[in-house]
């Protein structure tokens, strides 16, 4: 039986000014099917660059927070499953900090040298859920709105500074989480990519920078796509405009239903 | 792959740069005249070079100045270094140095909200003061303003002293250390200076940033 499906891309690009360090953002993606349906799970996280080990900290948050979403979709009853609007944000939230408190111990390290953001989405049959710490972004194009209408799900928790936001390893972690329809596509950034998909001044979605994004992710294959999305993030548009490391998670849901005429063959290829 | 570049033709959002504005509130009182005020307006011009050779710091950082000699003045309303011409500098009269603080803070709280207007976001605003003095006017009312906006942390306020600078009136007035310039060494300041404001113009999502230690062996303070 054809199911829908995700194709799902995604990567993290270390800054222009950062010369031979590493990127401190991480990126994850995966797909949770049951039955005929399919759960796309996302997560981005940035390590804060005053930190130590923040690219540690990026990782092992998208990770346990991935694991932790799924976890939850895996536990949830036939009779829970129909009826929630969403998955608990606590648990996700606890589970990501867990797995940076412990990683800072291991490595005998405060847990603030690990500190860094969180943004987390489940895109299910009926609706999508994002959960979110510190300034990173989900934007997601409802399958109902009309096409290119963009919006932003929580816009970034940022303090009065554009150099301070909240994060993962704050003694008291400030999280905001959100349910809203089915999408159809979505996308994940981090803040360094916030001034070019962010409109700063109306506080909305640059739905142009989304579109042309997703535009290509439905054209073609994402394994071929993955080396210019790379290629993109580190060109000297993206540099011009920010030096921070960059990330992105771009994923289109495909629909089985009457292939078109496309010329690609590409209808049912699978992230 | 129906287009050569994937990608190429993504819109970006037109965003103005993040500002990170700046106060320099400089003594041109009398005492500044000559050999000083000739280091001071050499190291201005020196800052200025130095920001304007970093490509995001010349978009980012926003300076201001306000003098005072005999009078508190506005020598250069906000701008970005690409359009900063730094003033003419001239040594007169007394040291008003009370008024010119409260009229720092003021500039900084009104520059904030047309930035607030505009959707610009901004880093934590810098007032960087320069002595060579004691103030002349009533001063103590700038010790609570400087407290209230160190706490709030709605901005960082450095004060350095030059020469017979009055550091008992400094210490009461600045909440961190005030510093003292070795000789005239304005250019090695004003080069500190820039670079503290280029890391902070390229943060992104650190809390604080590490300001190298400008009372280090080779820098230009003593505490």
């Amino acid at each position: 039986m054809a199911t829908d499906h995700w194709a799902a891309l995604a990567a993290a690009v270390a800054g222009s000014r950062k010369g031979t360090r590493g990127c401190d953002d991480a990126v994850a993606v995966e797909q949770w099917r049951h039955g005929r349906s399919v759960w796309l799970i996302a997560a981005c996280g940035d390590g804060a660059g005053s930190a130590s080990a923040g690219a540690v900290g990026s990782q092992v948050a998208v990770a346990a927070a991935v694991a932790a979403c799924r976890e939850a979709l895996e536990s949830r009853s036939q009779r829970t499953a129909r009826r929630d609007r969403g998955l608990d944000g606590a648990a996700v939230v606890q589970a990501a900090k867990q797995a940076v408190v412990a990683a800072a111990q291991a490595r005998e390290l405060p847990v603030r040298e690990l500190a860094t953001t969180l943004t987390c989405l489940v895109a299910g049959p009926g609706w999508t859920w994002i959960v979110q710490v510190g300034d990173g972004a989900a934007a997601l194009w409802p399958q109902r709105a009309r096409p290119g209408a963009w919006q932003i799900a929580l816009w970034p928790a940022r303090g009065e500074y554009a150099n301070s936001t909240h994060f993962l390893s704050d003694d008291r972690v400030q999280w905001s989480e959100r349910t809203m329809a089915r999408a159809g596509a979505v996308a994940l950034l981090t803040d360094g990519l916030l001034p070019l998909g962010l409109d700063l001044a109306r506080q909305q979605a640059f739905s142009p920078f989304f579109e042309g994004l997703s535009a290509e992710l439905r054209r073609a294959q994402p394994q071929q796509l993955l080396v210019h999305l790379q290629a993109f993030l580190a060109s000297p548009r993206v540099a011009e405009r920010t030096d921070d490391d960059v990330s992105l998670i771009l994923a289109v849901r495909k629909s089985p239903g009457p292939r078109k005429a496309t010329g690609h063959g590409d209808g049912h290829a699978a992230a | 792959m129906s287009q050569s570049t994937p990608f190429g033709a993504v819109e970006f959002a037109a965003n103005p740069e993040p500002r990170c504005p700046c106060v320099l509130v400089l003594d041109c009182s009398a005492s500044m005249a000559g050999q000083r005020l000739q280091e001071l307006q050499k190291g201005l011009a020196q800052f200025r070079e130095e920001l304007l050779g970093d490509p995001l710091a010349r978009k980012r950082v926003e300076v201001a100045v306000v003098t005072f000699g005999g009078s508190v003045k506005l020598a250069c309303d906000f701008t970005t270094i690409e359009h900063f011409e730094p003033p003419r500098l001239q040594a007169e009269g007394l040291t008003p140095m009370g008024s010119a603080i409260a009229t720092s803070l003021e500039l900084l709280t009104a520059r904030k909200q047309v930035y607030r207007g505009n959707g610009v976001s901004y880093y934590r605003p810098w007032v960087f003061m320069l002595t060579d003095g004691e103030p002349n006017d009533d001063w103590h009312a700038a010790i609570h303003l400087v407290r209230d906006v160190e706490n709030s942390k709605q901005a960082a306020v450095f004060a350095v002293g030059v020469g017979e600078a009055n550091f008992e009136v400094l210490r009461q007035i600045a909440v961190r250390q005030p510093l003292q310039l070795r000789g005239l060494m304005f250019r090695e300041m004003f080069q500190w200076l820039s670079n503290s404001l280029k890391s902070v113009s390229h943060s992104a999502t650190s809390e604080e940033v590490p300001l190298a230690n400008p009372s280090g062996p080779e820098g230009w303070a003593k505490v």
